[in-house]
């Protein structure tokens, strides 16, 4: 037997992992959205091309209020606050979230102004481990300008973006306040431009009051 | 007093300095001079205004239409045009001649509708410019006149 699977066994036996503590995990909060009530989690998520750091707090009624930051390649940056909302909570758990905030993104196709998201998140935990999938649409609006040689703006036109954003992945718990995930990121940005997907390898920790 | 970091801030400003997409700058330019027909017909020409070069290095690459109009018969015409200052460079003036009237310049069947070019600068461009053409050469299209 492999030193692998004797940690994942030794991990596995020791947690009754079906208990309502551990159903607001950080790793299941993060990746399946909606935090416990009184839960305070964050999570760092590194991958090509995507970062992204999320901290979030559940309230009653399972309204989580969400701060993010997220970014392609550190040439695309999406800081967004929010707020979610956990619509199923049993064995299969299903978030709505909406997030405001802005997009920027430098040359070549320069693009800054605010951006909308609507976002669901979902999965089953099972065991120690969080299968979870996302899907999003993202709407972001700025204003390209046409300029004469001393300055002066000539004429001005709306442009907007529209992105999909989208990953899949599993998630596994390591203890009650910290677990981690792999996944990969299927983002469409500025439909209907391809997009190249991408791979992230995610930490996440809680902490406040455990109920 | 707490100081707040500068590097702090950058974020901020950024949020705060509004929406701001692709900027195109661009050089206005007035355009008017005479247009000839080599054997003398009339009837409506199509004038073209092109960049002489667009692009950089191995991608560089000559006539980037910039502007295009109609005059109804050769003579005395006027046009305005913006060249794309980042794009490329220089001005060139490409007309032909639409004697069948169908909008098309040497469809298939037909082979006396005649052009001409006139290149005004190959590299930086006055905002006002005159520039007489002559149209002279049986369907022969913009880049090919390009010398």
């Amino acid at each position: 037997m492999t030193p692998v699977v004797l940690l994942m066994t030794s991990l596995a036996g020791a947690t009754d992992w079906s208990t309502p503590v551990k159903q607001g995990h950080p790793t299941r909060a993060l990746l399946l959205g909606g935090s416990g009530e009184g839960h305070w989690n964050a999570g760092l998520s590194v991958g090509s091309p995507w970062v992204t750091a999320t901290t979030q707090v559940g309230l009653r009624g399972g309204w989580t209020p969400i701060v993010e930051v997220q970014s392609a390649s550190f040439a695309r940056w999406q800081p967004a606050v929010g707020v979610g909302k956990r619509w199923i909570d049993r064995s299969w758990r299903l978030t709505g979230e909406s997030v405001l905030g802005w997009t920027l993104q430098g040359e070549p196709v320069p693009f800054r102004g605010p951006a909308a998201e609507l976002r669901m998140k979902g999965g089953r935990a099972v065991g120690r481990f969080v299968p979870y999938a996302h899907v999003g649409l993202r709407s972001s609006r700025t204003i390209d300008h046409t300029e004469d040689t001393s300055g002066e703006v000539l004429r001005s036109s709306i442009r907007w973006e529209t992105s999909f954003s989208g990953a899949v992945g599993t998630g596994l718990a390591l203890g009650d306040r910290i677990g981690v995930d792999v996944g990969a990121d299927l983002p469409w940005i500025d439909v209907p431009n391809p997009s190249l997907p991408g791979l992230h390898v995610g930490v996440h920790g809680g902490w406040g009051r455990t109920q | 007093m707490m100081r707040i970091p500068l590097q702090a801030m950058v974020p901020l400003l950024l949020l705060l300095a509004g929406c701001k997409g692709i900027v195109t700058i661009v050089q206005p330019i007035d355009i008017s001079g005479t247009l000839a027909s080599g054997d003398g017909h009339d009837g409506p020409v199509c004038l073209e205004a092109y960049q002489a070069w667009s692009g950089e290095g191995d991608l560089r690459y000559p006539m980037h239409r910039v502007g295009r109009t109609w005059v109804d018969t050769p003579g005395d015409y006027t046009m305005s045009v913006e060249l794309p200052v980042e794009d490329g460079e220089g001005l060139v003036l490409f007309a032909w001649q639409d004697r069948d009237g169908d909008g098309w310049h040497c469809a298939p069947g037909v082979d006396d509708e005649l052009s001409g070019v006139t290149v005004v600068s190959e590299s930086e461009v006055p905002d006002v410019v005159e520039a007489d053409l002559v149209m002279d050469s049986a369907c022969a299209g913009a880049t090919r006149l390009f010398p």
